[in-house]
């Protein structure tokens, strides 16, 4: 058996991705590895409840200048593209948090005056709950650059499981990193005018990465039926649709999945899970 | 003396431009009031440490003083650190602000006016 | 010039809700949305386009097969992981510019690459500057600083007191590039927990470069023990606290008519308005509104 690995995705924050993939993983009948890559703000761990054992941080390369190699030549902030580097007279001034880790400067330097140091930037944490092994990542605050945490988080994924990600909400670098090597993108939405704008959105990232998709409707309600129109113009499946409910909302700012607030929504998740499997295993057997 | 004054064109009469690193030009005068050259700015559309870049261009030209209206403290560590001065509240064109400055009415800024990430707002932005 | 900017740090708390009925309860001002990777605002404020520019990322690289011998060298050096077999993978690139300069063929250019678009707009509440991130595209952090900075010169040439910011979600690049410099940040949260763990990061945030802060509960009735919760938070960490906004489903129709709530009657616009005199006493000490 190959991996299936499913991406949770939207445009738009707060439609509910984290409740459907946090209910996907508890409703599983299988071990699942399950990855929080909105590490900006990492929340599913709040209704997974896993016991975390391990931390580990994730740091990146930067310049180290040894001054006494160092003809104060200019070459390495002249090439730097992110403008990390300052050359003075008799000193180089380095900016870390500007520094994207290409490695132009310690590539290119002329004197081989420039090393690296390590300049950390979040944590990666993981530990278990049932059958759930759980990673999620953690941007320190104040830095800007999540992707490189995140492509930290998908080297974990395991062989011969099925994976389950939290994808961070937008449509830019981290969302693409995230998205990246997935077999199916589950992009979840909810009826109103900002959710159809920033599932279109989100549809064209998914599209470019030519990744299968299907949608999820949250907060279902009778007065908008754009979503579902748009879904059937784009021959985008309609996976499940979640009604608009107080309980559930209840429930969920107390930290309790809607799983477990409405034990029937597991079979529904259950068979969200096998359509997603038929469609990943239909794709490996007619491209290979 | 070379004094670098931000500007948004390359001659006397342009007029000043508050932001350090994405203003358009760096006109530098001596203090008889010689347009020695007119400095354009490459880093103004950089994604990020445009402030940096501007220094590094100053610091290359051999500048003496740069006049401007507001600082970053990334911008302000390479040029102190070259040992430029700074000097704050230019206005007018670059030939009142040059004035201004003879006259002794600019401040010298010894510490950031201008908070990280400062962008482009104009310094009225801040509270 | 004064630049309220609202954030949240968690997605869907209602900041874009609340930002188009702000903009109904004063007039001197230009709105911004920096949210570009899913912009909402326009939504609520049928905006007329009046300008629309281009907006460039870091040039990316290309390279040319003919000149390429296929050494490998560029591939081996790019720390993105973005050249495979010679051919450059454009969301992964960053454009740092290194395979152009070590290829032994001179065989890789650099290529402007259009990653969005900005719009400078008129809405009834005045005007909106906007910007659309090209699906899958970087730099998000450089279009909001376009943003913010257009709105600041419009602002300015219109002679108007105040920009009000439609914030993105998180505490990332684009959310920096929001915040840096703004006069008064007001953060809306929900009466989560998820909403919690995300307000106490995003006021770490703010505290990180500076930016005063207000809290605003919205929703707060879907759990009152965690909205106190939440107050004692603010109590805990010198924060004013800008009111509670209880849950509407009106909200929600508004929404998904393209309406800002003000238009729509609900019933919690009272409330609203309590909240919005709060931060203006904040923003602006001596002034009445």
């Amino acid at each position: 058996m190959e991996n299936t690995i499913i991406t949770i995705a939207s445009g738009k924050g707060g439609t509910g991705k984290t409740t459907v993939a946090s209910c996907l993983a508890m409703s599983a009948r299988q071990t699942v590895q399950f990855l929080d890559c909105d590490v900006e703000e990492p929340n599913a761990h709040i209704f997974l409840k896993p016991r975390l054992t391990r931390e580990e941080a994730v740091s990146l390369d930067i310049p180290h200048v040894d001054h006494n190699k160092c003809s104060f030549c200019g070459r390495c902030a002249e090439i730097c593209m992110f403008n990390a580097l300052a050359v003075l007279a008799d000193e180089v001034l380095t900016f870390p948090e500007l520094c994207h880790s290409c490695g132009g400067c310690w590539t290119l330097c002329p004197e081989k005056a420039i090393t690296t140091n390590r300049r950390e930037i979040g944590l990666i944490k993981s530990g278990s709950a049932e059958n759930i092994h759980f990673t999620q990542g953690e941007l320190q605050v104040g830095t800007a650059t999540s992707p490189p945490i995140i492509k930290a988080m998908k080297k974990t994924i395991q062989k011969n499981s099925l994976v389950i990600i939290d994808a961070p909400p937008g449509t830019s670098c981290p969302v693409v990193e995230t998205m990246e090597g997935s077999d199916f993108v589950l992009l979840v939405t909810e009826p109103t005018a900002m959710g159809l704008n920033d599932l279109a959105i989100a549809l064209q990232v998914v599209r470019v990465l030519d990744i299968p998709c299907g949608v999820i409707i949250n907060r279902g309600t009778d007065v908008y039926s754009k979503v579902e129109t748009f879904c059937r113009e784009n021959n985008l499946p309609v996976l499940m649709k979640i009604a608009v409910d107080r309980a559930i909302a209840e429930a969920y700012a107390m930290g309790i999945p809607a799983v477990e607030a409405k034990p029937e929504l597991r079979e529904d998740f259950r068979k969200v899970l096998n359509h997603i499997k038929g469609v990943t295993a239909g794709e490996r057997t007619c491209c290979h | 003396m070379q004094i670098a004054i931000c500007s948004n064109n390359h001659d006397l009469n342009s007029q000043v431009d508050e932001r350090f690193g994405r203003c358009a030009y760096f006109v530098v005068v001596d203090e008889m009031g010689n347009l020695l050259k007119a400095v354009s700015n490459s880093s103004l559309n950089s994604p990020q440490g445009a402030g940096i870049a501007a220094a590094q261009l100053l610091i290359n030209n051999q500048v003496d003083t740069v006049l401007t209206g507001r600082m970053g403290p990334k911008a302000m560590k390479p040029l102190q650190a070259a040992g430029i001065d700074i000097y704050t509240g230019i206005s007018g064109t670059v030939e009142q602000t040059l004035d201004l400055f003879l006259k002794g009415s600019l401040t010298q800024l010894k510490t950031a006016n201008s908070p990280k990430h400062g962008g482009s707002l104009p310094a009225e932005g801040r509270a | 010039m004064k630049e309220l900017v609202v954030i949240s740090g968690k997605g869907g708390t209602g900041k874009t809700s609340i930002v188009a009925s702000f903009a109904s309860l004063l007039t001197n001002k230009v709105m911004v949305d920096c949210d570009v990777d899913a912009a909402n605002l326009h939504l609520l404020l049928s905006p007329k386009i009046e300008e629309r520019h281009q907006f460039y990322s870091l040039p990316k690289a290309m390279i040319n097969r003919e000149k390429c011998n296929g050494c490998g060298l560029c591939e081996d050096t790019c720390r993105f992981e973005a050249i495979k077999e010679s051919t450059v993978n454009p969301l992964g690139c960053e454009g740092c510019a290194v395979c152009s300069r070590i290829c032994p063929e001179n065989a890789i250019e650099m290529v402007d690459t259009v990653a969005g678009e900005w719009f400078k707009s008129n809405t009834t509440y005045g005007p909106l500057v906007h910007a659309r991130l090209g699906a899958a595209q970087e730099n998000s952090g450089k279009l909001v600083t376009m943003v913010r900075s257009q709105a600041a010169k419009t602002a300015k040439k219109l002679g108007y007191d105040y920009i009000i910011t439609d914030g993105p979600p998180g505490i990332g690049c684009p959310v920096i590039a929001s915040i840096g410099g703004a006069s008064l940040s007001l953060i809306i949260t929900e009466p989560s927990l998820s909403g919690i763990h995300d307000l106490e990061r995003t006021i770490d945030l703010l505290e990180f470069f500076g930016v005063p802060a207000m809290v605003c509960v919205n929703r707060w009735d879907i759990c009152p023990e965690n909205t106190e919760h939440i107050k004692e938070i603010c109590r805990k960490r010198k924060i004013p606290f800008a009111g509670k906004i209880a849950y509407d489903n009106m909200v929600m129709l508004a929404a998904s008519r393209g309406k800002s709530v003000v238009e729509m009657n609900s019933r919690i616009i009272d409330e609203i308005i309590k909240v919005w005199e709060k931060v203006f006493e904040v923003l602006c000490p001596n002034m009445k509104l």
